[in-house]
């Protein structure tokens, strides 16, 4: 297998889209119950935990670019097989994969089960999996452009959604703020911790980079991704938390959901429906990168065909929602992905940027210039 | 060309599965508007639900049907079961409750209401002084046009021009949930069979404990939050005004001069001066015209209207300590006093039912500011 890969010009994106597929990914369904997650955590001063977590991502980010900076043009894939070989790479990235078929099912799923509980009691999961699934596969067919396409679209038919915030923040207690500072370090770390599944996706710039055309303004587009979604969480966090009394907030599931359920203008009287249903513009995005990361990885890895894979993933999908009707198994599902993603995402890369200086300081030493055996 | 049967095989179920979603047809829907909750004997809930029903055959929409149940969805089920259309709590605007209920506690039926994603957060609260049901039936007779939308028009309007505090589910639960406030609702009683909006209900926790006077709603408002265009009545100490008095313009000689004027804006701003001595200071700010004097005064003379400033500032005030030693004796704190002080205690959290406590004990200073603005056509 090839560590550097040579994409051809007509599949090269510009750097300038990695803002939009950074803010695709990271916000999704995380978002729409992460502030009570973060509130048990770290209480009244929620807010300071978002803003550790996002020095964290920035952290997190400067460090994959060190990574991804000694080679000419490769993915985590190639760098994982150049630094413990072909088995133990394979076996890494494999896990990898699995790990973004597991995000992309928990995505799936909770937005079935938010559909279910504010629209349609009585939806079949099947059948709602199969219409999701059905654009999944439609946008994902149509290679890695058509996706940055629709990142970007969704992003800008999306983000409306947060002038609707208005309303809450007008009816805020500031006072739920007050006393500050109070939370010690652990508990607001700990706060931050908990951002894990919300802020994960941004390991998708260990895929996407070689497909970057003028590498040289890569960083600034993924800095300012990850910060619009911190600022998108933070947002989030500060209105939940001045909105509802602390009691409210860890009772109530998704409380971001739960502040649109106040809006009502004279032509839709109820305008949580329709944000519940354009929610799925915010799904969307999210869903079509995990799966386009899970065919392109196998393919890399295996050299399946990614249309192959693709028929696979989507009816694998569809079959699995079926048995994940219940609210308990999907907490779990997604607990196991928070803490899966935790290690792989937020911790690993670290081990891999010593691995990778270490191997490479070994080879210059012996006078290798170059990379590849 | 392949791809294309693909696709079109993928986008037939997108067209075709909308299908197997549950219809719901207008003309076969009841949609309840309001929803009236009493309490039978061996803790059996009995709705009253009032509703529109578009029915082809029958020229009056709106309709009343009544159930029992144990929980409040059974009981839904049970007049369900009375009625040829189906119910949808989707658009309910009102809940009524009755004193019974009232007086035993709501937060357990307002559960149910948040538990339900299909339930608005704007449902307008409120209680009645005999049972909901009572009020609603008659009401529907007195009043020829649907009771519910009537209710809720009762209420809107006060709220519109803040005249009470919002009773708005999320600002029940809201004060229900804060440790250092409780909540306010407002009254409906019936006035020859037709529903009318006579004074507030002062919850502790969720009981309700004691009636408060629309007048006193406003207080509580201005306190809660900033109001605008507010009617405000007053009457003040006729005595340091009489050498004022145009007296052959004025009728009646009373020992008070009825004001009535709008506030422009009012607002208050507390901050607590001693902790410990729970001693706190509220600042209150009105700004007003004025548009009907009982008696007659030359108020172009500036005078004369620092001094009517003077008098209703000093009666401002004196309501607000009565409002203030009335609720202290109800021991529920409609203002959020609780919360002020839990700010600015060390660790920042109170205890439940702690505030309640603690709230007949706090002494506040009220230091109040009036501006007449404006006082018509007439000097």
């Amino acid at each position: 297998m090839e560590i550097n890969l040579n994409i051809k010009p007509n599949l090269q994106i510009r750097s300038f889209y990695l803002f939009f597929v950074i803010v695709s990914i990271q916000i999704g369904v995380g978002i729409m119950g992460v502030p009570r997650i973060i509130f048990e955590a770290s209480g009244r001063d929620a807010w300071i935990s978002v803003i550790l977590a996002f020095l964290y991502i920035v952290l997190l980010l400067s460090v994959m670019f060190l990574i991804l900076k000694p080679y000419d043009n490769a993915d985590i894939f190639g760098i994982q097989i150049d630094i413990f070989g072909n088995w133990i790479g394979k076996l890494l990235g494999t896990i990898y994969i699995a790990y973004f078929v597991l995000n992309l099912f928990t995505v799936l799923i909770t937005y079935i089960e938010v559909v279910t509980i504010f629209i349609f009691p009585d939806l079949n999961n099947f059948f709602m999996a199969i219409l999701l699934v059905a654009l999944i596969l439609y946008s994902t067919i149509g290679g890695i452009r058509v996706i940055i396409g629709v990142c970007f679209l969704f992003f800008i038919l999306s983000h409306w959604l947060v002038l609707l915030l208005a309303q809450p923040i007008w009816e805020m207690d500031w006072s739920h703020f007050q006393p500050m500072f109070q939370s010690s370090l652990t508990e607001l770390l700990e706060g931050a911790r908990q951002t894990a599944y919300t802020f994960s996706g941004i390991e998708l710039l260990f895929l996407l980079y070689p497909f970057v055309q003028n590498k040289k303004s890569v960083k600034l587009p993924v800095y300012l991704g990850a910060l619009w979604s911190a600022l998108l969480v933070m947002a989030a966090t500060v209105v939940v938390t001045g909105f509802f009394t602390p009691e409210e907030i860890k009772a109530r599931e998704w409380s971001v959901l739960g502040l649109y359920k106040i809006q009502s203008f004279s032509f839709v009287e109820r305008f949580d429906y329709i944000v519940v249903a354009e929610w799925m513009m915010v799904t969307l995005p999210n869903m079509i990168l995990c799966s386009w990361a899970v065919i392109y990885g196998i393919k890399r890895l295996y050299k399946i065909p990614q249309k192959t894979t693709l028929y696979v993933l989507v009816s694998l999908l569809a079959i699995a929602s079926i048995f994940t009707k219940e609210h308990y198994v999907i907490q779990a599902l997604i607990n196991f992905s928070a803490k899966l993603g935790f290690w792989i995402i937020y911790i690993y890369p670290f081990l891999l940027l010593i691995l990778v200086y270490v191997k490479k300081r070994i080879f210059q030493n012996k006078g290798a210039v170059n990379h590849e055996k | 060309m392949k791809n294309k049967l693909i696709m079109l095989l993928c986008f037939i179920p997108i067209l075709l599965l909308s299908g197997c979603l549950e219809t719901k047809p207008i003309e076969r829907l009841a949609i309840i508007n309001a929803r009236g909750i009493d309490l039978l004997a061996e803790g059996l809930i009995d709705t009253t639900l009032v509703m529109f029903q578009f029915d082809t055959q029958s020229p009056d929409i709106s309709k009343i049907a009544s159930g029992s149940g144990k929980t409040i969805k059974e009981a839904r089920y049970d007049a369900n079961t009375k009625t040829s259309f189906t119910l949808t709590p989707g658009q309910i605007r009102l809940e009524l409750y009755g004193k019974d209920v009232a007086e035993k506690g709501i937060i357990s039926y307002l559960n149910t209401l948040v538990r339900d994603a299909r339930t608005s957060d704007r449902v307008l609260l409120a209680i009645t002084d005999s049972s909901a049901k009572e009020i609603i039936t008659q009401g529907q007779q007195a009043t020829n046009i649907n009771v519910g939308l009537f209710m809720s028009g009762l209420i809107k309007q006060k709220i519109e021009n803040d005249s009470i505090p919002k009773p708005e589910l999320y600002d029940f639960t809201h004060a229900f949930f804060e440790k250092g406030q409780d909540p306010v609702l407002p009254l409906i009683s019936s006035a020859e069979g037709t529903p009318a909006l006579s004074s507030m209900a002062m919850f502790k926790d969720d009981v309700y404990v004691g009636k408060l006077s629309l007048d006193q709603a406003i207080l509580i408002n201005m306190f809660l939050k900033t109001i605008h265009s507010t009617p405000f009545d007053i009457g003040v100490d006729a005595k340091p005004l009489e050498k004022y008095l145009q007296n052959f313009l004025s009728g009646q000689d009373n020992e008070t001069i009825q004001l009535n004027g709008k506030v422009i804006k009012g607002r208050t701003n507390t901050k607590i001066v001693d902790p410990k001595q729970l001693k706190f200071q509220t600042d209150v700010t009105i700004q007003m015209n004025l548009l009907e004097l009982s008696r007659e005064l030359d108020l172009a003379n500036e005078e004369v209207t620092s001094t009517l400033e003077e008098q209703i500032e000093k009666q401002v005030k004196k309501q607000y300590e009565e409002l203030l030693t009335q609720t202290q004796k109800m021991k529920a704190d409609p203002f959020g006093y609780g919360e002020i002080y839990r700010i600015n205690k060390n660790n920042g959290e109170l205890k439940r039912d702690q505030w309640h406590e603690l709230y007949p004990e706090i002494d506040v200073d009220y230091k109040v500011d009036v501006k007449i603005v404006e006082y018509g056509t007439i000097r």
